[in-house]
């Protein structure tokens, strides 16, 4: 089990994507948006938080990821931030963010997810402040986010 | 300085939820209706579990949670007998009344 930034992703193929639709195949949420209004950050599902908890029933809707962020089976070519080869933005993540946390989080999607198998575990530690549906500001995770 | 990622267990979903609906509030201006999670009755042990040793007073809050959860009406009643805690709801149509 990896346990800092220096652990090695492990190529596979039908990556995750870490910052999904509801709406996407094999959708389902792993984490929860906390933090502040001015400095979110994710906190992680255990596995046995999913149990009994059907998210589907209220939380489906593209409005979940305000409260979510989902993983779900990467769209590749038809997503904007893939190059044909690689996720872009899992790149601009681990390039353009600060770390927040200081070792990998617990995350039920790792062992799929595209960005840990392509950036290996420093995008890990800069993913807790990722929140897919972001409001329009003049911040850093926007200026990351936008699709180039 | 960074710290490690907060990790959400079964315990705490629904408080945790609750706070993401509130946050999302004050970033969107959005606002989300009624309870956010029904747990299943037959996770019930297991949330007690998580919670480990219980007062009288947590009890009792998770007989209130799951009565409101599965939206039903009645006064919330929790006991301990050895090592088991038995919790519920008295439904109000059974209360019995003037005698």
């Amino acid at each position: 089990m990896p346990t800092g930034s220096s652990a090695k992703p492990r190529p596979r193929a039908g990556f995750d994507c870490p910052s999904a639709q509801p709406n996407m195949e094999g959708a389902r949420p792993f984490g929860v948006i906390s933090g502040t209004a001015q400095e979110t950050r994710i906190a992680f599902f255990k596995k046995s938080a999913l149990d009994g908890f059907d998210w589907r029933e209220k939380f489906s809707t593209q409005d979940a990821t305000r409260l979510f962020r989902f993983g779900a089976r990467c769209d590749e070519d038809k997503c904007g931030h893939f190059n044909g080869r690689t996720c872009s933005l899992g790149a601009r993540v681990k390039q353009g963010l600060p770390a927040v946390v200081d070792a990998l989080p617990s995350c039920l999607i790792r062992p799929k997810c595209r960005w840990f198998a392509e950036e290996g575990g420093d995008v890990c530690l800069r993913c807790p402040q990722v929140v897919t549906m972001i409001p329009e500001a003049d911040t850093p995770l926007n200026a990351v986010a936008a699709v180039r | 300085m960074p710290t490690r990622a907060a990790v959400v267990s079964i315990s705490n979903l629904s408080k945790s939820i609750d706070k993401a609906v509130a946050l999302a509030g004050r970033r969107y201006g959005v606002s989300f209706g009624g309870d956010n999670v029904i747990y299943n009755w037959e996770i019930l042990g297991r949330i007690l579990r998580e919670l480990g040793e219980l007062g009288p007073a947590k009890t009792i809050d998770v007989a209130s949670t799951i009565a409101k959860g599965a939206g039903l009406k009645g006064t919330p009643v929790a006991t301990k007998i050895g090592r088991d805690i038995l919790v519920g709801v008295i439904a109000r149509d059974i209360n019995v009344r003037g005698f």
